[in-house]
Order: structure tokens, then C-alpha cells, then sequence
């Protein structure tokens, strides 16, 4: 693979994480699903969160990887919607 | 997100839902043959090997081969030519003169030929008009099938480029107003509900996907309308309005570097040797290369390099064909560089995703993927909710799952009919236009005898897992490499699609079975107030 591409990957996973707890922990997703509400973040913590999610596009972006921005634009949306789907057939919890 | 009063809200869905349903099953076809075209390279590669791997770069001898040939065409057809590294490695080589049909379009009239990269024997030579020229090909007619599919519906030109650019709205219109009346895009992103009313589940299920897939869905269409407007309205209209409806000079100006003319003889330079200067300073191989008046004094060759790394496209180089002396540097538009050839250069690598190799194009794969899914789940909860009302909105529904379903089933079935056009040494493009149109009557079929949408969805979806398995066999029965003689030969794409299909019919077999999520889904509607 082109050793250039990387960065998208690394930003890629920089992005996950957050995305991981964002999902896992979504108070809307938690209240549909009947799970423990308790565990839900604060909408303080969702906006960090989000944020922690988006920084590693916008470091593509002040370094201008314009190929790799646009992988890591492409693949977080699907990466973030399968991580839906795969939340939504089982019942999944932080505990 | 944004606060519109009821009756805005429900006009918006109202456009959101009917521009879907009027639209929604051609704009599906189109999306669904998009994300196939994405790997249209590969297809090639996969279902035309040559024997050892290809190269996308240009071989860096090639003169004396087209030289050659040259020789032997008539002179009318060196007014142009063009060549660049083609399916399976084949060099493409089209030498020809542009005329007008007698309709006054536009037509390219010449000699085609295919030449072997390593040894540059020319292997496959044609004459006639473009498009008669590639009907003769057979080692292309797969992939240019899914793409011709994807690009003009198979209609012909304006009217398929017309009704995709056309389509290339509708998605835009469905993705603006969707994002309006969606109250809730963020607080919801995350929300599927599977346990609850059926028609609710399908809701979610639609409105996560085209939540997620929004902003590509806005590029994607953006840039399909430019290549579909461009094409069939965008030069024609702008040639008409100030170029006296000569749409070459139109090109000629806003391309750029067209020399005056001076048609008197004279020996046309290596080639090689310009390769090879643009190569060095471009630091990039060699893509596509076109000349202009091979053997006259104002022969020009402009080459256009691989895109170098981290970038979108290169600069193009052009030289005195008689001379082989450097010319200039230029953006592809216009002599200097400019916002709007930059712009016109960001059209390909961001509708095609192939700026990044195979990484980027898995990217865009998936969210192709994604797109057909929304168009999918759009129209199924839009009949759906209205089944229950009337027999044209059940039969509508049907049309949805025939579409729906069918489709990928036709796509399975038509590399089916082109291995097997090449084991019996047909016609590759009968072969699979006829196979892919009688996987269409065998789906209409079905969707008459099988009123019980799941029981026709679970066996349009079982038929196309069964020819995605035997797709590998078939394509060694006709001739195909092995799995050892391809990693031997380098031959990447012949292990990978076949991997691919394997998976993806084993995806399907496994979607084929019944399911209480599908039971959910496809199960009751809502009966009417």
C-alpha cells in the first residue's frame, strides 16, 4: 500500500475510539433499547466526544493530506453507520 | 436541526418522498452500478488477464510498434491519435480523424489496435467509428458494460447522459430535503429501533443510513451531474452559444496549446524519447498520450503522467512531435494554472475514488454501498406505508423488490454470460447483455408467481448468491488463470474479485434464509386509518 495512505489509517482509528464510546453510551440509542440510562454521557461529554472524533480530519486538514482527509471522510461515515447496526441487533452496554 | 412549521415540514417530505418514488428506481440502478464501476479497472484485469500482471503505466517502448502501424493505416487517420494503458495492460491505441456523422455530431473515425506490453505485438487491430470499434472488443465488454450501465442506462447518447445528469439531482433534491426535515440528524445517529412497529424500524433503518452517507451523497451527485451535463449539454450548449456550435474549437480554447497549422510533411520524432523526458520531469510514469498530426511539421504530443503521490492530477507536457523538443508545461485546462482547472481535476478522483489506489476505491465501494442501501430502504418505506392503500401502490411495491433484488441478481448473471461466451468463442458482449437480460425475465417471473414479498426476496437473493460462487469456476472453465498461476503472474485482481465474489455469495446465501429481523422488516404494515 502507499506508505502515504497511512495517516488516514492512524486517523482513522484516532476517530474510533471516540466513536466507540459516542455510540455505546448515546443516550437516545440506550432509551430505545431499554438499557440502563444511567450509563448515558452528559451532553458535555458528547460534545467532547465529537470533537475527539473530528480532530484527526481536521489534522489532516491543517496538513493538508488531501488523499488522506478524504479517506478518512469516506470511511468514518460507513465505519459509524456499521457500528450502528451492529448496536442495534444485540443489546451492548458499558457497564 | 432546523425548525420549519408543520406545513413546510410535511411539503419537504413530500418532495423528499415523491421525488424517491418517481425516480427512486433508476436512480437505484444507477448508484448500484456506480459502486460496481467503481472497481471497473480490476473487472477488466480479472476477466481479460494477459499473462503476466499489468501495468497501468505505459510501456516505455512503444515506438516502433506504432510506428508501425502507422505505416500501414491510412493517412487520414494519423490527424489524431491517443493511447494509454488499458485492461489487462493492453495498450489502447486509437489512430483517427474526427469527422461529423451526417447529423452534424461529431464521430471518431479510424483504426484501433491493442498491443501487448511486453512483447508489443499488436494483437487485436479494428476500423470503423468508436463505438463500432468497441463492440468489437471482446475483452472488454464486461466492464465497459457495468460502466456504460452506470453512465447512460445503456440509452443512447444525450438521452442516457441526460437522464443520469437528471438523476444526479434527484439524489441531490432527496439528500437536501432529507437533511431539512430530519429534526433530529444528530441526537439520532446512533438509533435504530428493531423491537418496535415494523414501519418504524424501516424508518430508522432508512434514516441512519442517509444520515451517515449524507455529505457523500451530495458529492457523488454533484459530481455524476457535472460528468452527465458536461457531456451531453454543458459543451454542446456553451459551443452553440459562442462558438457557432463548433464544439472542437470550444475544446481547442478551453483545453489549450492547439499550434498553428502547417500541414507540410515531415518525420514524426521518437517517442520514446519524449516518454521518457516526461517522465523525468514529471517523476511519475506515463498515463495517457495524445498526438496530433503524426508526420506533419505541427505534430504536437501532450502526455498526461499518473497523478504523482498525494495528488489529485498532474500537469501535462507537450512536445514538438516533429522535433521531440519540449513545448511547456500545462494545467489540463487553459496554459496556466487556475481555480477552475484545479476544480475540473477534482471532478474524477472525487467521483471515481481512485485517487488513493485499491484503499480509497474500498472506500468509496462502501459508501456506494451505503447510497444503494438508502435508495433501497428509501422506496421500501415509502411503498409500504402506502401498500395498504390501493393495488397500483402494492404493485409498486413489487416493482421496488423486482428492482431491489433483481438488479444484483442480473449484475451476478452477466459475467456468467461473458465466461461463457468466451469458452464457446462468442460474442462476449451478446453474451453478457443476453445473460444479464434473462436474469431481468427470470426476477419479472418470479415476481409474478411469488406474491409473499419475503419468500421473493429470500430467492432473488439466494439465485444471486449461487452465481456469484459459480462466477470463479466459470471464469477458469473459459480459459481463466488458476489461483497459482495468477499469484505466480502477479495477477492480484484474479485472486481478489474471486475471493470477493466467494464472500459475497456466501453473504447472500446467508441473507437468503429466514430471519426474525427480516420477519420484522418485511412483516405487516400498517393498516389504513
Amino acid at each position: 500500500m502507499n506508505t502515504l495512505l497511512w495517516p488516514s489509517l492512524y486517523a482513522l482509528l484516532a476517530s474510533l475510539a471516540p466513536l466507540l464510546l459516542l455510540a455505546l453510551r448515546d443516550p437516545k440509542r440506550l432509551r430505545a433499547q431499554g438499557l440502563a440510562r444511567a450509563a448515558a454521557h452528559s451532553r458535555r461529554a458528547r460534545a467532547l466526544l465529537g470533537v475527539l472524533a473530528l480532530l484527526p480530519g481536521l489534522l489532516l486538514l491543517a496538513w493538508r493530506d488531501w488523499h488522506g482527509l478524504l479517506i478518512w471522510g469516506g470511511a468514518l461515515p460507513c465505519l459509524g453507520w456499521a457500528l450502528t447496526m451492529w448496536l442495534s441487533a444485540a443489546r451492548h452496554t458499558l457497564r | 436541526m432546523i425548525r420549519l412549521s408543520q406545513a413546510r415540514n410535511k411539503a419537504l417530505l413530500a418532495i423528499h418522498g415523491w421525488s424517491g418514488a418517481l425516480l427512486g428506481l433508476l436512480l437505484y440502478a444507477v448508484i448500484l452500478t456506480g459502486t460496481v464501476s467503481v472497481f471497473s479497472h480490476e473487472i477488466g484485469d480479472w476477466s481479460a488477464p494477459l499473462e503476466q500482471a499489468p501495468q497501468h503505466a505505459l510501456p516505455h517502448r512503444i515506438d516502433a510498434a506504432l510506428r508501425n502501424a502507422a505505416q500501414q493505416i491510412d493517412p487520414k487517420y494519423l490527424e489524431s491519435l491517443f493511447f494509454f494503458s488499458d485492461i489487462g495492460g493492453r495498450v489502447r491505441a486509437f489512430f483517427h480523424a474526427d469527422e461529423k456523422d451526417a447529423s452534424g455530431r461529431p464521430v471518431d473515425r479510424g483504426v484501433g489496435l491493442r498491443i501487448h506490453p511486453q512483447t508489443l505485438q499488436v494483437l487485436e487491430r479494428y476500423e470503423g467509428e468508436s463505438d463500432a470499434i468497441k463492440a468489437q472488443e471482446q475483452h472488454g465488454a464486461l466492464a465497459e458494460f457495468f460502466v456504460d450501465l452506470h453512465v447512460r442506462l445503456h440509452l443512447p447518447n444525450p438521452w442516457g447522459l441526460l437522464l443520469t445528469g437528471v438523476l444526479g439531482l434527484a439524489m441531490m433534491v432527496a439528500a437536501m430535503t432529507g437533511f431539512i426535515v430530519h429534526r433530529h440528524l444528530i441526537r439520532e445517529l446512533f438509533t435504530l429501533r428493531r423491537r418496535r412497529d415494523a414501519l418504524l424500524t424501516a424508518r430508522d433503518t432508512h434514516v441512519v443510513a442517509g444520515t451517515w452517507n449524507l455529505l457523500f451523497a451530495f458529492v457523488l451527485a454533484f459530481t455524476g451531474s457535472f460528468f452527465s451535463f458536461g457531456t451531453a449539454f454543458g459543451v454542446p450548449a456553451i459551443a452553440m452559444v459562442a462558438f457557432g456550435g463548433d464544439q472542437e474549437r470550444l475544446i481547442d480554447t478551453v483545453v489549450g496549446g492547439k499550434r498553428a497549422e502547417d500541414a507540410r510533411p515531415a518525420a514524426f520524432a521518437n517517442l520514446d524519447d519524449m516518454l521518457a523526458d516526461a517522465r523525468r520531469r514529471s517523476g511519475s510514469e506515463i498515463g495517457f498520450v495524445s498526438v496530433a498530426h503524426w508526420g506533419r511539421a505541427d505534430a504536437t504530443v501532450t502526455m498526461t503522467p499518473l497523478p504523482p503521490a498525494g495528488r489529485f492530477a498532474a500537469r501535462n507536457y507537450s512536445y514538438d512531435g516533429a522535433s521531440g523538443a519540449f513545448l511547456h508545461e500545462k494545467p489540463t485546462l487553459g496554459l496556466q494554472p487556475s481555480l477552475g482547472s484545479d476544480l475540473f481535476d477534482l471532478m474524477g478522483p472525487l467521483h471515481f475514488g481512485s485517487f488513493g489506489g485499491l484503499l480509497s476505491k474500498a472506500v468509496w465501494f462502501a459508501l456506494g454501498f451505503a447510497a444503494t442501501y438508502v435508495a433501497l430502504t428509501g422506496m421500501l418505506l415509502w411503498t409500504a406505508r402506502r401498500a395498504g392503500d390501493s393495488r397500483a401502490w402494492r404493485r409498486y411495491e413489487t416493482t421496488v423488490y423486482w428492482m431491489g433484488y433483481g438488479l444484483p441478481l442480473a449484475l451476478a448473471w452477466a459475467p456468467l454470460g461473458y465466461f461463457g461466451a468466451m469458452a464457446l468463442g462468442a460474442d462476449t458482449h451478446a453474451g453478457t447483455n443476453t445473460a444479464f437480460l434473462a436474469a431481468v425475465a427470470v426476477a419479472t417471473v418470479l415476481c409474478g408467481v411469488l406474491r409473499e414479498r419475503l419468500a421473493l426476496r429470500r430467492v432473488l437473493l439466494a439465485l444471486t448468491g449461487l452465481a456469484l460462487l459459480l462466477t470463479p469456476l466459470l471464469r477458469g472453465l473459459a480459459g481463466g488463470p488458476g489461483w497459482g498461476l495468477a499469484f505466480d503472474a502477479g495477477l492480484r485482481a484474479v485472486i481478489a474479485l474471486d475471493s470477493a465474489l466467494l464472500i459475497g455469495g456466501v453473504w447472500c446465501l446467508r441473507g437468503a434464509r429466514p430471519s426474525r429481523t427480516t420477519q420484522q422488516f418485511d412483516g405487516p404494515r400498517a393498516s389504513p386509518a
